[in-house]
């Protein structure tokens, strides 16, 4: 069959949301196809090569205050991450490999951060002082969990 | 023109495959499964569904994508901002003394810079933390990555590629050995 123009829409109607879906009716005989929007955003994802003329801005991600226990870092949940060493804790990291930049800033409860569960360690030391800033690159790959510190 | 009303899915229906178009025409006729239509009509651009992936935490990712590097130009004066939302990648020429500063959106980009003829000193200003140095070298190159969230603006030098060619200091080396 033949190409059909995709006309304009009219400012008026109403955004996709997450859960609408797109509905394609073929023509008689063949089967309905449907997908969602985030089904179609997802295949740039999985595409190799795609070029790339455009950039994001990227709203991190704020994993609050950290007290005590264990704090495992997502990387995938997004590429910008921060948080508050409000007391001793550990800093780990799940098995999704990818990566992520990770700040820490100390507050006046500020204790150590144990980062023994990490592969490799590297660049500046953690300190506990009042106010005092780190920028790190969490990376989880193949040979396993690295983390560089970088000391504000 | 009217707009296209989008209707509900079927769960009998078979996802598209990377293969499909998405075909509408304003005359299709749409079966929401029940007899009609949504009362209200929906629309979505290209970017609206591109958006979709970038607000959704988790994905998997198998793919991948050729950045075309964004080009700022010779810089030889003034102050050059960057902002690391526009690029991924982005490049240009220290060809006089000028003030590097980040931008006010979040989020990090690689750049590189290469000295030219009247590559002068760089200022980095708005920065929390500065790691490494540049030269005014002609055809020393760098490498930085900069990364700005709510509590950093970081800026490193994550490489230097000498250009090898410091003429003076050949001379001065020639110089003191012959």
């Amino acid at each position: 069959m033949t190409d059909i123009a995709v006309p304009k829409m009219s400012a008026a109607s109403t955004p996709l949301s997450d859960d609408d879906a797109i509905y394609v009716a073929q023509s008689s005989g063949a089967v309905d196809r449907k997908c969602s929007p985030l089904d179609i955003a997802k295949r740039a994802l999985d595409t190799e090569g795609l070029p790339e003329t455009g950039g994001t801005v990227i709203t991190s991600k704020d994993l609050g205050t950290q007290s005590s226990g264990t704090l495992t870092i997502e990387v995938s949940g997004r590429k910008l991450q921060h948080y508050t060493n409000g007391g001793a804790h550990v800093l780990t990291a799940t098995g999704s490999t990818g990566f992520c930049f990770l700040d820490i800033t100390n507050n006046g409860s500020a204790g150590a951060i144990d980062t023994s569960a990490f592969t490799h360690v590297s660049g500046d030391s953690f300190t506990t002082g009042n106010g005092d800033k780190f920028h790190c690159t969490l990376v989880v790959g193949n040979v396993g969990t690295t983390l560089e510190v970088i000391a504000i | 023109m009217a707009d296209i009303r989008i209707p509900d899915c079927d769960a009998a229906s078979v996802p598209l495959s990377n293969g499909d178009f998405l075909m509408i025409d304003q005359n299709l006729t749409l079966p929401n499964g029940a007899g009609g239509f949504l009362d209200d009509t929906r629309y979505c651009t290209p970017p609206n569904i591109s958006q979709r992936a970038l607000d959704t935490e988790g994905l998997s990712e198998t793919g991948g994508t050729v950045i075309a590097t964004k080009g700022l130009g010779n810089i030889a004066s003034g102050t050059l901002t960057i902002d690391v939302g526009t690029r991924k990648l982005q490049f240009y020429s220290n060809a006089g003394a000028h003030i590097l500063s980040p931008g006010a959106n979040t989020g990090f980009c690689y750049l590189d810079i290469t000295n030219v003829t009247g590559a002068g000193a760089i200022t980095t200003s708005g920065w929390d933390k500065v790691v490494g140095s540049f030269t005014t070298n002609v055809g020393d190159q760098f490498r930085c990555l900069a990364t700005i969230g709510p509590a950093t603006k970081v800026l490193k030098v994550i490489a230097t590629i000498s250009s090898g060619s410091d003429t003076e200091d050949w001379e001065s080396w020639l110089l003191t050995t012959l």
